[in-house]
């Protein structure tokens, strides 16, 4: 065994520095030094690092949604015609590229995500352009297709609690909005989105139900 | 029987760590056991599946719930993995595809890293026993549980789950112990952050005798010395800016209750205080072993463990959501939790194994993770004759250590041994 010249104590046959002081054992290995332990494995780091450079192509993509927003906004003060189909297709873009695919989220958080962002839609929309289209064809066309995209994965994925948690509330929400729709203004998209999320509804109830308690029983434990 | 839930609760104690969790505060622990023949990863892996198996509730990942984070089983596959000699560099635990532990081989040792929302230092070492002996088993080696192990094809039963806080710690008369800012250590951190790890190897018959010739205990012995030590630090301050130095030292509560749970079940003692620059070392090991005797007792201990449980059974703050319990949590550690403190010493005790197992097992090791109030912590664990101090640094300076073994030199006659993972070197 060898020992520290400094410490006096014993040092493992492969140390080549006291662990202690840091002296080295031998003066040459100093210059030649080799490891105990393998070179630690950077998979953690890496992945975060990795999330960064994902966070810097985000920032183009943001800019570019901006400039959309900015193209759309022009047009409709300028021709009254446009139908902000373009942002809200970058928009909807964005948000299946970054938080979901690429940083590997569940694929019910884009559901949530996306609702959030046709709720900004829906109220924002109609006081800032009253004339937009966005609010009464695309947003409730896509929320359909989505919805049923959404039941389609939770019946795939019938492992995922979260999933169908979460198409659960997207569900209700989407019948809670659109049902206020179809009363206000009835038109066939959100009649279309009422029935696809009261459908959808149903059938969280009556083929997840055990799952469906379970889940909420350990979303809302106290 | 009670059916196992397929999720878990997060107990008591557990419920902090994921709020708490930061950069510099990692909430992992580690334990290893170094055995006397060389690791074979594929059976390895094959002990891994089984005592997971047998330990549903270490295969889960940490979720939040609209209340309280909770713990649903990780249908991820459990890979075991090269042990890297990187400890607490990333912690990340609401990862969606990690695991909450880590099991970890390298030549003849094993490591497992928990995180602490899922078990304490003993429940681990339970964990970690189990796998050492599943694997023995599994090499073909003749060896035996003694019925210390159950077979890995049972089914966890409900009493190694549970949370022992809510369960064994009846109602009574609560006690709130006042918090003063404690002295801390003050260094560089490494650029990348992780810990640097010392392992000190001593003999357990060696230090018993120093110890009983002092009449104290292990635990008593070495917090005296980090007092002592911690003391030296403040010679350059003027006296208003000296403050009292207290060692915190966790109580394993399965001594005082009758527990089987494999949670956290463990409560924390501060020993030590303000001391006069020209205290002797004498002087402050007669104070901790008063205060380790009179602190390590039921009457005390279940007053300030009833004192914490008190806002989690509040009906009132109960119904309040996760995000600003969060903020409330959060906030009070960073005020009264951790500045409170100088050091941990959590201190294991000896680790028992079936004899037939003893020739195959040389020591056992004891990582806690540091954070930046604490750069420094110490896990202290035995097994037979060989006492293992191990110490987790997470700055460059190395003086503390450096007189710590200084001290124990030309102070006791103790033969000692080192090793470590050499961060440095990285």
């Amino acid at each position: 065994m060898q020992s520290c010249s400094r410490c006096h104590i014993q040092l493992h046959e492969s140390s080549i520095q006291c662990p202690v002081c840091g002296t080295y054992v031998h003066p040459e290995s100093e210059t030649h030094a080799t490891r105990r332990y393998p070179k630690p494995d950077y998979q953690q780091i890496k992945l975060l690092q990795k999330k960064l450079r994902y966070s810097l192509l985000e920032i183009p993509f943001l800019i570019g949604l901006l400039l959309t927003l900015l193209v759309d906004i022009i047009l409709y003060y300028l021709t009254f015609s446009t139908g902000f189909f373009m942002t809200f297709s970058m928009a909807f873009l964005y948000l299946l590229l970054f938080p979901t695919i690429l940083n590997r989220k569940e694929i019910g958080t884009i559901f949530l995500d996306y609702y959030g962002l046709t709720l900004l839609a829906l109220f924002s929309f109609p006081v800032l352009f009253p004339f937009s289209t966005v609010l009464f064809l695309i947003v409730p066309l896509l929320s359909t297709i989505l919805l049923l995209v959404l039941f389609i994965f939770t019946w795939i994925q019938r492992r995922s609690n979260l999933l169908q948690l979460q198409g659960f509330f997207v569900s209700i929400a989407f019948l809670i909005m659109s049902s206020i729709f179809v009363v206000l203004q009835p038109t066939w998209p959100y009649l279309a989105l009422s029935i696809s999320s009261f459908l959808n509804v149903i059938v969280y109830f009556t083929f997840f139900r055990e799952k469906l308690v379970s889940s909420l029983s350990r979303y809302f434990h106290i | 029987m009670k059916i196992i839930p397929r999720w878990f609760k997060i107990d008591h104690a557990g419920k902090l760590f994921p709020v708490v969790t930061n950069r510099l505060r990692s909430s992992y622990f580690r334990e290893a056991v170094e055995l006397n023949l060389i690791i074979d990863p594929k059976l390895l892996q094959e002990a891994a599946n089984l005592t997971l198996k047998r330990y549903p509730h270490f295969k889960t990942k940490l979720t939040k719930g609209f209340f309280w984070n909770f713990l649903e089983p990780q249908v991820q596959p459990f890979k075991i993995q090269k042990e890297p000699n990187a400890f607490g560099t990333v912690s990340t635990p609401f990862s969606f595809q990690k695991h909450l532990i880590h099991i970890f081989y390298f030549e003849s040792r094993i490591a497992v890293e928990f995180y602490h929302a899922l078990t304490d230092g003993r429940g681990g070492m339970e964990f970690l026993k189990h796998l050492t002996f599943t694997y023995l088993e599994i090499a073909e080696l003749p060896v035996l549980s003694e019925g210390l192990f159950s077979k890995p094809d049972m089914h966890i039963n409900e009493h190694e789950v549970e949370d022992s806080f809510n369960k064994k710690v009846q109602k009574g008369n609560e006690e709130w112990l006042p918090s003063k800012k404690a002295h801390h250590l003050q260094g560089t951190f490494y650029s990348n952050i992780g810990h640097q790890l010392t392992h000190l190897h001593f003999s357990v018959k060696e230090v018993l005798d120093i110890t009983r010739s002092l009449n104290t205990t292990m635990t008593g012995f070495f917090v005296s010395i980090l007092i002592y030590l911690l003391l030296q630090d403040q010679a350059n301050l003027i006296e208003k800016d000296r403050k009292p130095i207290l060692i915190s030292v966790p109580v394993d509560m399965r001594k005082y209750y009758p527990s089987k749970t494999m949670r956290n079940f463990v409560m924390t003692i501060s020993v030590g205080g303000m001391y006069p620059m020209d205290a002797s070392f004498g002087t402050i090991l007669s104070d901790v072993t008063h205060q380790l005797k009179e602190g390590q007792s039921v009457n005390k201990l279940a007053p300030q463990i009833r004192a914490n449980m008190k806002a989690e059974r509040m009906l009132f703050l109960r119904f309040v959501p996760l995000f600003f319990k969060n903020l409330i949590i959060k906030y009070v550690y960073n005020k009264v939790g951790e500045p409170a403190l100088s050091m941990t010493l959590s201190n294991l005790g000896p680790v028992i194994m079936p004899v037939s197992t003893q020739p195959y097992i040389h020591h056992f090791e004891f990582m806690l993770s540091s954070t930046y109030l604490l750069p420094i912590n110490l896990g202290v664990v035995s097994f037979q004759d060989h006492l293992v101090l191990s110490f987790s640094k997470l700055i460059v300076e190395r003086d503390f250590l450096i007189r710590f073994v200084d001290y124990l030199h030309q102070h006791f006659p103790l033969h000692i041994e080192a090793d470590g993972n050499h961060w440095e070197d990285r």
